[in-house]
């Protein structure tokens, strides 16, 4: 069966400093898959790239079998939706209002049903609707973010860090949500520093360093690899 | 104090908010002040009056094409002088380089079309006045005013109800996140031009009214520049808010001292209370890019 999304040999460089280069990148639908790597490997990079934000030098992205528009707004109208590191909630509107931005795309009923959901699945968004997103706490924010993201329908929800900063008790509940999530049938590409989690959780994994993929694996396969325990779990 | 004097302020006022939200919505959404909204202004108010009220149109097609005119020239703006500079992420001195260029591309037009001449418009207004009790008012004054205050009435609205302004309040936070929801932030901020636009439209009529149209009019914006200022950069209300204050405060001073100490004594005290307060009343910490 042909790959959800297909990265093909992409190269992205920030004036002349190369940033991605040769990046090949697989994501099966109904899948979790995760990249792993260090601060400045290009993570970040790679998703604001395949969100549309940051333009690549060469290369090709495929979802579905198509060419990936290039506007980011066609982008998300194609069903590829990016969760921003640092969660990047509008801290000034209120927690509906960043709900209902993420529904952009929506409008009446299909808006209102798709907010309920979300209230739904996270009753504290709803309990602080009308309170200011700047006001919650970061897991609290991260869970908006999430959410504000399945505002938009996501076939493909791209994660970006989403454990960083914040305590391992609420680390497991962003992870048990991921779960969650793809079992619903959204596919997720997850990029994370903390590997032990990501690696546990996905299907499959590529590990990003300096800007080029240099392993890639199931996350079981990489959990006892001798470079990757070296590199990312500390022995 | 008379109440008589407030509510002249009052109408000053209101004219100052409709150009500081003009001024300060394109500053929400860009980060930087755009120094050609006063020549719009000048501009649409003289396309209205060769157009419209010169041939003996009325007050309500004059605002109207008016508005008209300033939306399509903040479109044009935004087009020439923004777009690219944005795209690029260039250094905020060429937003500053470029609305200064437009500003002086408009007046230069304008001044070409109508000399260095004053012109009237016609009085909209059967009666100059109308007496509530013992006040007299100016029925320009009250027009001006109700206008106004609808208008700023019918922005909040759609900033704060509908799709289209809370669109506009994401791209204001973070014009990449709010793309990450399918908001087109070009097409956003073309909105933004298009109201602010319309508001200069409607500020350069009344300001000939009240002070005859003449191709330097637009400096008259610095009025507004205060005003948002004082409200605090970044905040609407805080603009209507500091443009009331900076209406009344003008009126006031100009009963007690006259016009000529009137002036120095307004900005004196709108420095004093920026040293006092820089953030302005609403407080916000946006950076000033340009
Ligand atoms: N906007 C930018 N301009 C210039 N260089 C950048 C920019 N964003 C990231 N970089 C550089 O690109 C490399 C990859 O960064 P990033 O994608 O943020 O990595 P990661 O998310 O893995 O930490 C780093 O060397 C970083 O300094
Ligand atoms: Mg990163």
């Amino acid at each position: 069966m042909e790959p959800m999304l297909k990265v093909k040999d992409l190269a992205v460089s920030y004036g002349h400093v190369d940033a991605l280069r040769g990046i090949d990148i697989q994501v099966e639908k109904g899948q979790i898959v995760s990249i792993i790597g260090a601060n400045g490997a290009g993570k970040t990079t790679l998703l604001r790239t395949i969100s549309g934000l940051v333009k690549p030098k060469a290369g090709a992205i495929e979802f579905e079998g198509q060419p990936l528009p290039r506007k980011p707004s066609k982008i998300v109208g194609a069903g590829v939706v990016h969760v921003p590191e640092g969660r990047k909630c509008f801290s000034g509107l209120t927690i509906r209002d960043n709900l209902l931005v993420g529904g952009y795309l929506f409008k009446g009923a299909d808006l209102e049903k798709d907010l309920q959901d979300q209230y739904k699945r996270f009753p504290i968004l709803e309990s602080r609707k009308d309170q200011f997103a700047g006001t919650l706490s970061g897991g609290e924010q991260q869970m908006l973010a999430v959410a504000r993201g399945l505002m938009s329908r996501p076939k493909i929800l791209l994660l970006d860090e989403p454990s960083m900063g914040l305590a391992p008790i609420i680390v497991n509940q962003i992870y048990d949500l991921i779960r969650e999530i793809r079992d619903s049938g959204i596919t997720v590409l997850l990029v994370e520093q903390n590997a032990r989690k990501a690696l546990g959780i996905c299907d499959y994994a590529y590990v990003l360093e300096n800007g080029k993929i240099n392993l890639s694996g199931s996350g079981e396969e990489l959990l006892r690899s001798d470079a990757v325990r070296k590199a990312y779990l500390g022995g | 104090m008379s109440l008589q004097v407030i509510i002249n302020g009052i109408a000053t006022g209101s004219i100052y908010a409709l150009i500081a939200t003009g001024f300060a919505l394109i500053f929400n959404i860009l980060k930087f002040s755009n120094f050609s909204h006063g020549a719009t202004m000048t501009a649409a108010a003289f396309v209205a009056y060769f157009l419209v009220s010169s041939k003996g149109m009325g007050l309500v097609p004059t605002l109207a094409v008016a508005g008209l005119a300033g939306a399509l020239i903040a479109l044009f703006g935004e087009f020439v002088g923004f777009r690219r500079i944005l795209k690029n992420h260039s250094a905020p001195t060429y937003f500053f380089v470029s609305s200064i260029t437009l500003g002086t591309l408009y007046e230069g037009l304008v001044t070409i079309k109508a000399g260095s001449n004053f012109f009237n418009f016609p009085s909209f207004f059967a009666e100059p006045t109308v007496g509530v009790g013992s006040l007299v008012i100016s029925t320009s004054d009250l027009v001006m005013f109700a206008i106004s205050a609808v208008a700023l009435l019918v922005l909040a609205f759609i900033i704060q109800k509908t799709r289209i302004g809370r669109a506009l309040r994401a791209v204001s936070f973070d014009r990449d996140t709010a793309q990450l929801m399918g908001i087109d932030s070009t097409r956003i901020i073309q909105v933004a031009f298009v109201v602010s636009g319309i508001l200069a439209g409607f500020a350069g009529v009344f300001l000939g009214i009240k002070y005859t149209l003449y191709p330097t009019l637009g400096s008259l914006v610095v009025k507004g520049f205060i005003a948002s200022v004082i409200g605090g950069l970044g905040s609407l209300t805080g603009a209507v808010v500091g443009a009331l204050l900076l209406g009344i405060l003008e009126t006031i001073l100009l009963a007690v001292l006259g016009s000529g100490y009137s002036t120095i004594a307004v900005f004196g005290v709108m420095l004093v209370f920026l040293l006092i307060r820089p953030q302005g009343i609403a407080g916000s910490n946006v950076q000033e890019k340009a």
